[in-house]
């Protein structure tokens, strides 16, 4: 199970909102609690969508930080001043964290490469790995720069976390915003689709936490990826070995390999052969038939690791619309009340 | 940079240079289509200590400089180059990181070469490799054998007397340069090429690969302990150039320098111990992850991109980000990869960054590199798609791909938001058309993304299933959390 998604700072944030809301005294619910619960719900709807722009945007190859890329003999001339400061801590010349980061913050600057990479000076650890074998040298130097990508937007999976938690959020707020009114069309319509996009967002998220186990289970014995490669490669041994059939035989053994779904119904015709074979085709089609039956058996383990990763997405079919219809009323409802 | 000088000017500079004297018809003139020349200014710093280069430098005018910083923090001036000298041999080699820093001390020209060209010459023309050999002797030698752990605490006089009895060998591919058992009679840097140490299972008798010694390592410290028996046998798996110490040598120097046999007997005695300690340690596999890595070579390997099963949805999105940071649309990740034993993580087929790369070792066109952080590089315009990286890497990292060629023909534009849009797409997709003369073939394999501001499959995998990690570590302490 992946429990990497129920760790994460945005629990504490999305339980701080609603402890806050809940906490606010029933004297102040009056219009400014619903603007309030409004606008907050509102905001972190869209840092909840900001999640699906952001993976998108990346798709499409539309993603701003793409084009922060740097010439690599700017990384390199980077790197080999990074090396020069290293010599000069080495030698005693750079002897305070903040005078190192003061001069490697230099060349990230001159060099452009600020975009792309960022430092970090941590002390050095005193002693080398265990069992690092012959004439390791243990770095006397007091820190050292470590250099990171700077992932300006920030990874996916950080995203996504934000997206589950503050969604959740959202969905408690939304419900102290309209006091889960559902006596007019839109309380009752936006209140629904709120409750049908979280409870399939907390769906989705135990079957993306518990999905992959069931595949790397399913797939232990022949991995997916393999399972394609084996497939491919039994039919075609079953055309290969089909040629040198009679044509009768050979026609319906073509069938039998481009077409898996008709093998239980065509399986006798090859079994029982009506016409009279040579001993050699007779071999071939003893061939065939374990060809066939090993077949079945890949297509089946690929079928059963599809069927999982269809259940474990199945989800998404009625959240991803449902999402979209409540961001739709979400702005109708915000206009009519501006408007009106 | 000079505008490039004809290939007849280049021809005849390139024969007035001592150096290349012996160099003659068809490999002088491909050598002279192959090179540079290149202006610096005084004070530029040419290379860098530490810094992995792959050129050969020759000075046509001017002065430069090569001085060393040491790990105690001094620095000691290594030498001059002025016209006809040359330096960058060593890295050129055998893609070893720099010896020192090269500065300009006056403004200068150089005749710049690329590595397989060098090595091409070096290989095959005697006069000329026995010039490169005499000059390493007299100015880098000393300073080599201090990077073998034999040497760490030895006197300059003392280096400089090891350098002048030294042997300077040359073994073939498949070689067997010491076998188990016998006497040890020689200590052994190596210069260029891989070895590999291989040991016998007394019970089964099979043989095992126990490590791979590549540039910089030493091996047969033992010739000068007390017990002076191969603990193994070193086959070379390239053609290998090492620096041969014999004890009739050692025992030369002796007489020299005072102190000098208590000095190196003794560390001598303290790295056979270390070296049997080290190797027990790692055939004691401390997981069945590390295990199966080992088996597999991928602890040789730098860092390995790794996915936990368990974690991963399958949703592709790694390989999705993968084609949306290269310009030619091909994935460099594939999810096809080692799976440990237990079937809960994968190595994928990502460049490992190997520490013995036979990708580059394969490679004869030089379009394989070291960068300065120590990843594996490919130089686009060297690489003529011939595939034998692609066949000798150990891990099936490397593709051939078809793209376009942008010296021919423009690549395709890039898309837009409206062209990615489902119906609009297949619309242009059918409007464009691709010729097929217009395509090359080229080796391709992870760059870690080179020039971006991230690792694009690691960045957007939205379950923190993948990650760049060390082996051992991730046998330690497993994967991480990065939220």
């Amino acid at each position: 199970m992946n429990t990497s998604f129920f760790k994460s700072w945005y629990l504490l944030i999305t339980v701080a909102l609603i402890g806050i809301f809940i906490a606010i005294p029933s004297s102040l619910h009056s219009s400014t609690y619903t603007l309030l619960s409004g606008w907050v719900s509102f905001l972190l709807l869209i840092i909840v969508f900001l999640y699906t722009v952001r993976k998108r945007l990346y798709q499409l190859k539309l993603s701003p930080e793409t084009r922060f890329r740097v010439p690599l003999k700017k990384l390199e001339r980077a790197e080999a001043r990074f090396n020069a400061i290293r010599g000069n801590i080495r030698q005693g010349n750079l002897k305070t964290k903040r005078e190192i980061e003061q001069v490697a913050h230099r060349v990230l600057k001159e060099e452009q490469v600020q975009r792309v990479l960022r430092i970090e000076v941590v002390p050095n650890p005193s002693s080398p790995k265990k069992g690092t074998g012959k004439g390791t040298e243990k770095s006397n130097d007091p820190f050292s720069i470590q250099v990171f990508p700077t992932e300006p937007l920030g990874r996916v999976s950080v995203w996504l976390r934000a997206h589950l938690y503050l969604g959740f959020a959202f969905g408690v707020i939304v419900l102290f915003h309209g006091g889960g009114s559902f006596d007019s069309i839109t309380g009752w319509s936006l209140n629904l689709l709120t409750l049908i996009v979280v409870l399939t967002g907390i769906v989705g998220i135990f079957l993306f936490s518990l999905g992959p186990s069931w595949i790397t289970e399913k797939e232990k014995d022949l991995p997916y990826e393999k399972a394609f490669v084996y497939r491919q490669s039994l039919t075609e041994k079953i055309l290969e070995i089909g040629k040198g059939l009679p044509p009768a035989l050979e026609k319906l053994s073509r069938e039998l390999a481009n077409h898996p779904k008709q093998v239980a119904q065509k399986l006798p015709q090859l079994q029982s052969p009506s016409i009279q074979l040579d001993p050699q085709s007779q071999k071939s089609v003893q061939d065939l038939l374990v060809l066939l039956s090993q077949r079945e058996r890949v297509s089946g383990a690929l079928e059963s690791v599809w069927k999982i990763k269809f259940a474990i997405n199945f989800w998404r079919w009625i959240h991803i619309p449902a999402s979209v219809l409540l961001m739709g009323l979400v702005f109708i409802h915000i206009y009519s009340v501006w408007r009106f | 940079m000079h505008d490039p000088a004809e290939p007849s000017d280049l021809l005849e500079k390139i024969q007035g240079i001592p150096l290349f004297k012996d160099i003659k018809g068809k490999l002088l003139k491909e050598l002279a289509q192959d090179v540079r020349i290149e202006p610096f200014e005084a004070g530029k710093v040419l290379l860098q200590q530490g810094e992995y280069t792959s050129s050969f430098y020759v000075v046509l005018q001017g002065l430069t400089t090569a001085y060393r910083a040491e790990a105690d923090g001094a620095t000691e001036i290594v030498g001059t180059h002025s016209a006809g000298d040359w330096f960058g041999e060593m890295p050129a080699l055998s893609h070893q990181a720099q010896f020192a820093t090269v500065k300009a001390s006056s403004p200068c020209v150089l005749l710049v070469i690329s590595d397989h060209r060098f090595r091409q010459a070096y290989q095959r023309v005697k006069g000329f490799a026995k010039l490169i050999d005499e000059r390493y002797r007299e100015r880098a030698l000393a300073i080599h054998l201090r990077s073998a752990p034999l040497f760490k605490g030895a006197s300059r006089e003392l280096l400089d007397h090891l350098s002048e009895n030294a042997q300077l060998v040359t073994f073939k591919e498949d070689s067997t340069i010491a076998t188990e058992g016998q006497v040890a009679e020689a200590v052994y840097l190596v210069r260029s090429g891989v070895i590999k140490r291989v040991g016998v299972d007394p019970q089964t008798h099979h043989e095992t690969i126990q490590a791979y010694l590549c540039e910089n390592s030493s091996f047969g410290e033992c010739a000068l302990s007390s017990q002076p028996i191969w603990p193994a046998t070193y086959k070379t798996m390239t053609r290998v150039d090492v620096v041969q110490l014999t004890r009739d040598q050692f025992r030369q120097v002796y007489r020299k320098v005072q102190g000098s046999e208590l000095l190196l007997t003794q560390t001598a005695e303290a790295l056979n111990l270390e070296e049997s300690g080290a190797y027990v340690d790692s055939v004691a596999p401390s997981s069945a992850e590390l295990d199966l890595m080992v088996n597999k070579k991928a602890v040789v390997g730098g860092r390995a991109l790794v996915i936990d099963l368990k974690r991963c949805t399958r949703c592709n999105a790694c390989v999705e980000s993968c084609v949306a940071v290269h310009d030619d649309g091909i994935a460099r990740l594939n999810k096809r990869g080692i799976r440990t034993e237990a079937g809960e993580h994968m190595l994928t087929s990502a460049c490992y960054h190997c520490k013995i790369p036979e990708c580059m070792l394969s490679c004869k066109y030089g379009a394989i590199r070291r960068d300065l952080n120590g990843g594996i590089d490919f130089l686009f315009d060297n690489c003529t798609g011939c595939s034998k990286c692609e066949e000798s890497c150990p891990y099936g990292v490397i593709s051939i791909a078809e793209m376009f060629d942008p010296k021919i023909a423009p690549e395709p534009t890039k898309s837009s938001f409206f062209k990615e849009l489902p119906v609009l797409n297949w619309v242009f997709k059918n409007k464009e058309t691709e010729s097929f003369d217009s395509k090359i073939k080229k080796a391709i394999k992870c760059d870690l993304c080179a020039g971006m501001p991230f690792e694009a499959c690691v960045y957007n995998c939205p379950c923190s299933a993948i990650s760049r990690i060390d082996p051992e570590q991730f046998a330690a302490e497993g994967l991480f959390d990065h939220d």
